[in-house]
């Protein structure tokens, strides 16, 4: 039986001319798990909205052809059956939260659908105990991690008892290590309960291990559809680059992230060439710094010396303290004890109004980036800090390949679009320090390698470039070096060959 | 106090203080009111919340006081006479001097009285409560008082990437200082609509307007609550009939209002 039968589906957003779902048919059958992959931008969210008819319950517009869910015209079903049989996760939890207590949120879904207040603590207490938050239940959401902030979620509808699960890239914002355990979650809630899941996703690795069958969206449309192992060999045919690579049993995103060449499309007009570099002088020096947060300790003891010409990647799981050691470096948060220099400037010149005329940074959300109502506006905004140079905005925006969009608003772009005029503007500003919190959120593998082209391309030019992230294979194919953070405290720190980066 | 008593009770006593708050000219009676809601902030979390706001409102409470003071020409009681250069003389009048301090005063009240709502109604309180109403006017408020903390979470992270990319914030003439505030608050207003709308589409996708709603953690309703909102509704009526509303009636009154939630608080331990 099908769960879900999608039939010659097309959909105009409220004011465009252009579809974003065009002709599309899938099927789903019932207790398999459905992965929908492409490039970012191409339609997989929007698709996954209708099928949650949220489009056009929601966001309005026009929609043609017909969606069946259970055998039942989706249309026809009414808001509480329908919820109730089919689960909706989008992939940033704070959103998906309601309430602020963990048990209460968890709940929030029975008390819509109007149960009792015996059945609703009876199904709270199995799905926290399923889910290993019983120790949480009393807590406020805000206190906790990432990976127990998307599985809260995560229980707040399958509390629900659906029969369907509806999954928009769960796992964007948590790390490698804890996104392979929401993983397996999935698929234990799949074998045991036979919950049906349909889900978009860009760690692909993980995506193949887990999915029955692989749906691949370009411009709106379906072009593939089959077993990984189809997607695989078809992927190779028609040398399409998403795809993971087959190690074994499991399935593994490539060093060079599946490209075997080339297809950015980018002129950054930066040399291509490896120059033979050393790391002469150091941008930031940081000696013995501690930061606590009330009585938890955010960093211990740290030190290092960030260098010019690298590209130097602060990995390690959400809460090591990356993002806390960038705010001291750029001065937004004041160590508790130890020394920080950078750029020269130590003491009380560390202040944002003194480090900010020759650092950038760009944080995780691009949206708390742009200040301005077209990206001209936002890379002018750049030259305007650097005094005035050679380049105009214009120029900018032509090497990031993003001038088509000169007069949107940024905030309206793709992810990786948004990604580029913000890396334009602080570029502008001709910055010597560079930083960058969880810059691959949201990016699809190709972006994310335009993105590692550009990052190499500033650290040619002489730019201490530093990457908070914790999305292993890109820091493995861009970062010059690595330092693996552990509950606020270094771990390791090593330094790779250039000549490695350049050959990929 | 506040935090024992049902949250439908509890926003009924603060709308009266509001009305009251707003209606009330006095400006002894505007201080004593003043000092007994900071008492309340104080109880709830030590005044914290409130200390916070008042770091931004004060500076703003002087600043209208002084204003209304320096362009008011009414009055008839002479305070002080200041000699400005030119040979001009500026005349300090009793009248405008307490009406402006009760101008300042009441807005101080006025986000006092907020205060303890943010601290004594939560956002879990709040869609317990009146989320049994679904209407888009009930979905608005929840989603209002979600977007309070986000506002200020989001604020911070925004002011943080301006203080970098605008190093010249601290120069410049008070409307180039004003001017640069236009795309923060633009921005922090974008990002929080954002915000509310992916938070109202998590909320119907759990089924949230589909009507028949129960609740997992009712808030019941005590004797402390049906005394606290018949005092409250007693005094509103006082307080609006204008033949009930003597300056020695007023005190009593509200002294009695004061009470109510003391001795609520105190019952209910």
């Amino acid at each position: 039986m099908n769960m879900i039968d999608i039939q010659d589906l097309s959909y105009y957003y409220p004011g465009q001319a252009h579809p974003a779902l065009k002709s599309i048919g899938l099927q789903i059958e019932k207790g398999k798990i459905c992965g929908i992959t492409g490039r970012s931008g191409c339609g997989k969210s929007t698709l996954l909205r209708a099928i949650s008819r949220l489009i056009p319950d929601f966001y309005g517009g026009t929609l043609a052809g017909e969606i069946f869910f259970r055998q039942r015209p989706l249309k026809d079903w009414s808001n509480k059956d329908l919820y109730r049989y089919m689960g909706v996760l989008s992939q940033d939890a704070e959103h998906s939260i309601i309430f602020n207590e963990l048990k209460r949120d968890v709940a929030f879904g029975l008390e819509n659908l109007g149960l009792s207040n015996a059945e609703m603590s009876r199904r709270v207490g199995e799905v926290l105990e399923y889910f290993s938050l019983n120790q949480l239940s009393h807590k406020s959401v805000h206190h906790l991690s990432g990976g127990e902030r998307q599985k809260t979620a995560l229980a707040g509808i399958v509390v629900m008892q659906p029969e369907m699960l509806v999954l928009d890239e769960p796992t964007a914002q948590l790390d490698n290590s804890t996104a392979r355990d929401f993983f397996k979650l999935l698929r234990k809630l799949n074998q045991e309960l036979g919950i049906t899941i349909v889900i978009a996703e860009q760690k692909l690795g993980f995506l193949f291990d887990l999915a029955d069958k692989v749906a691949v969206m370009e411009n709106g449309e379906i072009i593939f559809a089959g077993t990984p192992a189809e997607q695989n060999n078809w992927a190779l045919r028609h040398d399409y680059p998403l795809t993971p690579d087959s190690r074994g049993d499991h399935w593994t995103m490539s060093a060079n992230y599946g490209l075997s060449s080339n297809k950015t499309g980018l002129n950054t007009g930066w040399p291509v060439t490896a120059a033979e570099k050393s790391w002469p002088d150091h941008a930031v020096a940081v000696r013995a710094i501690n930061f606590n947060y009330g009585k938890s300790k955010v960093l211990e003891n740290i030190n290092l010396e960030l260098y010019r010409g690298q590209i130097t990647a602060l990995t390690g799981d959400n809460g090591a303290g990356k993002t806390t050691l960038i705010k001291i470096i750029l001065g937004l948060i004041k160590a508790g004890s130890g020394q920080v220099e950078v750029l020269g400037h130590e003491g009380k010149q560390l202040q944002p109004a003194i480090i900010g005329r020759e650092a950038a940074y760009l944080p995780q959300s691009l949206d708390h980036y742009f200040m301005a109502d077209t990206a001209l506006a936002e890379v002018r905004l750049g030259l305007e800090q650097d005094g005035g140079s050679g380049e105009t905005a214009r120029d900018w925006l032509e090497k990031l390949n993003v001038i088509k969009y000169l007069d949107t608003d940024p905030r309206c772009l793709s992810a990786g679009e948004k990604q580029r005029v913000a890396i334009a503007s602080i570029t502008a500003a001709d910055p010597q320090l560079i930083l960058l919190d969880e810059p691959t959120r949201g990016l699809d593998i190709i972006q994310k390698r335009v993105l590692g082209q550009i990052l190499a391309g500033l650290a040619r030019q002489g730019k201490a470039v530093v990457v908070a992230a914790h999305d292993g294979d890109f820091v493995s194919a861009y970062a010059d070096r690595v330092i693996f953070m552990q509950q606020g405290r270094i771990i390791t720190d090593e330094t790779r060959d250039l000549k490695n980066r350049e050959a990929l | 106090m506040l935090k024992n008593y049902h949250p439908r009770s509890t926003v009924c006593y603060l709308l009266v203080w509001l009305v009251l708050a707003l209606f009330i000219n006095d400006i002894k009676l505007l201080a004593l009111m003043l000092l007994f809601t900071a008492v309340i902030n104080y109880t709830e979390d030590h005044g914290r919340s409130l200390a916070k706001i008042l770091a931004v409102i004060l500076p703003m409470a002087v600043l209208i006081v002084g204003l209304n003071l320096l362009l008011a020409d009414y009055g008839k009681t002479a305070l002080y006479v200041l000699a400005l250069p030119g040979g001009t003389t500026l005349t300090i009048y009793q009248e405008p001097l307490f009406n402006s301090l009760a101008m300042g005063i009441k807005l101080l009240l006025v986000i006092a009285v907020f205060a303890v709502f943010n601290l004594t109604v939560t956002v879990d309180k709040l869609i317990s409560v009146f989320g049994n109403y679904s209407g888009p006017t009930v979905l608005m408020a929840v989603l209002a008082a979600r977007m309070v903390p986000m506002l200020s979470r989001q604020a911070g992270s925004i002011a943080e990437v301006q203080s970098l990319r605008v190093t010249s914030r601290e120069t410049g003439s008070l409307k180039e200082k004003i001017m640069r505030a236009g795309p923060f608050l633009t921005n922090l207003l974008r990002v929080s609509l954002e915000s509310s709308l992916q938070t109202a589409e998590a909320m119907q996708v759990r089924a949230y307007g589909s009507g028949g709603r129960t609740c997992f953690v009712p808030e019941s309703w005590q004797a402390q609550d049906t005394f606290i909102t018949a005092a409250a509704a007693a005094i509103l009526i006082l307080f609006i009939i204008p033949a009930t509303s003597g300056i020695s009636n007023e005190y009593a009154l509200l002294l009695m209002l004061l009470a109510c939630p003391l001795i609520g608080g105190l019952s209910s331990r």
